[in-house]
């Protein structure tokens, strides 16, 4: 994963200015830095979702993402929603590993957000991937079951790259790699 | 429930009651007719071939009319969404159609082609631009976070479909339908009564009037009324099944 001098502005307001990172295939990375920083805007540039105006975002393997958002389908089954891109017998593997077992054929409307958080993680580690981006995917959860969720994150992206994105540097502990974001003056 | 039915019935009967006043003050069969007289015609048209042979044949033109015009309209309504140039070419025209009165179409057709299609287009010009414009703003109003999960998860365009499409436009589309087919139903009476053609029931709408045939004028606007009935409650039902089974 390689940004090379990326710049992206948005209606005027520069939020990246010639950034630049290289990331090993493998490994944890953890983006720290205060809201407005251009923590999400970094994830978006790495799934693809944004286009720099200036530099370059390579990404050598395929992408999976926890959004900011849960993002889930309101339509669907807990099961359902997490096997969107995935086997579902790995997402319900993944779905019992994280406490839901009892919630996998009840709709999202149902769970509570902390829930709602754990089946986008669940979405997306169940994924076949090679980078696994999370933007804040411990936000809402208590903090006994942030240590779990996070233990259980490292473990199954342990043959991938990591990338975390968190304002709380308890969760930037055991990281391979800290990128620390400021925001930019204007 | 049982007190809901017993309204329903009590307002029923004012309703007769004031009939039957009417038809007592008025005292011209020919200009309002007994409701026995009404429900003995009824009955025997009901028993006759020629009239399931006029109610049928209305029923697949006017039905014919409203299928086309759900299958185009949603086509539209997704076209001009997700499509600019489709937007410019085709909105403008669309919202031309759905500003031009049903009477100003039934005489321009009425030139344009043979009376036996006029009402199967007029049902259809009258539905296509509600389905269309129902379509195409639940197509417009679609989550966008949900289409970029879809392309992180590089989601099959089936599953795009099925998954996030589908789930956002349907609740615009049925209602779109549930509309439309009252609206099908009448403009194409209407247009039967207007073209004539050789079967329906318009045609026999019309007659009645030629022949000052009362009482028939009454019993086939009682028909049309229980078809406009059963055919919301059919698509209603219909609907509730599709909702379960999705």
């Amino acid at each position: 994963m390689k940004l090379d001098h990326v710049s992206k502005s948005y209606q005027g307001r520069t939020v990246l200015r010639d950034f630049s990172l290289e990331l090993p295939d493998r490994g944890f990375c953890c983006i720290l830095g205060p809201s407005g920083a251009g923590k999400t805007t970094l994830l978006r540039l790495m799934a693809g979702l944004e286009q720099p105006d200036s530099g370059t975002v390579t990404v050598s393997a395929p992408v999976s993402m926890v959004f900011q958002e849960d993002r889930l389908l309101a339509h669907d089954t807990v099961l359902e929603n997490a096997a969107l891109a995935a086997d579902p017998q790995r997402a319900k593997k993944l779905l019992v590993r994280l406490g839901l077992a009892e919630w996998l054929f009840r709709r999202p409307a149902a769970l509570s957000g902390g829930m709602r958080r754990r089946v986008a993680i669940a979405r997306a580690l169940a994924a076949p991937a090679g980078v696994y981006l999370m933007d804040e995917p411990l936000k809402g959860l208590d903090r006994d079951t942030k240590q779990a969720v996070l233990s259980l994150i490292r473990e199954e992206t342990r043959n991938g790259l990591l990338v975390l994105v968190t304002h709380d540097p308890e969760e930037a502990r055991g990281a391979d790699q800290i990128v620390t974001v400021e925001p930019l003056n204007p | 429930m049982g007190k809901d039915f017993a309204k329903k019935i009590a307002a029923g009967a004012v309703w007769l009651l004031i009939w039957l006043l009417c038809w007592l003050t008025v005292g011209k069969d020919v200009l309002i007719p007994s409701p026995a007289a009404v429900l003995l015609r009824l009955g025997q048209l009901i028993c006759t071939l020629p009239f399931w042979q006029q109610v049928g044949l209305s029923l697949l033109r006017i039905l014919t009319g409203f299928a086309l015009a759900l299958v185009l309209g949603a086509v539209f309504g997704a076209l001009t969404a997700r499509s600019a140039l489709a937007d410019t070419l085709l909105s403008p025209a669309l919202r031309t159609v759905r500003a031009i009165p049903v009477a100003s179409f039934i005489i321009l057709l009425f030139v344009l082609m043979s009376k036996e299609y006029i009402p199967t287009v007029t049902s259809f010009l009258m539905v296509l631009p509600v389905v269309w414009s129902n379509v195409d703003q639940g197509v417009r109003s679609t989550d966008i976070q949900l289409l970029e999960m879809a392309q992180v998860f590089r989601l099959s365009r089936r599953k795009v479909l099925r998954h996030i499409w589908l789930p956002q436009v349907a609740p615009f589309f049925l209602a779109a339908a549930r509309t439309g087919m009252g609206l099908a139903w009448k403009a194409g009476v209407a247009a039967e009564v207007l073209a004539a053609p050789r079967l329906g029931i318009g045609r026999a709408l019309y007659e009645a009037k030629v022949y000052l045939e009362t009482a028939d004028l009454f019993a086939w606007t009682a028909v049309i009324v229980c078809i406009s009935v059963v055919l919301e409650k059919g698509l209603v039902w219909l609907i509730g099944r599709c909702c379960h089974e999705a």
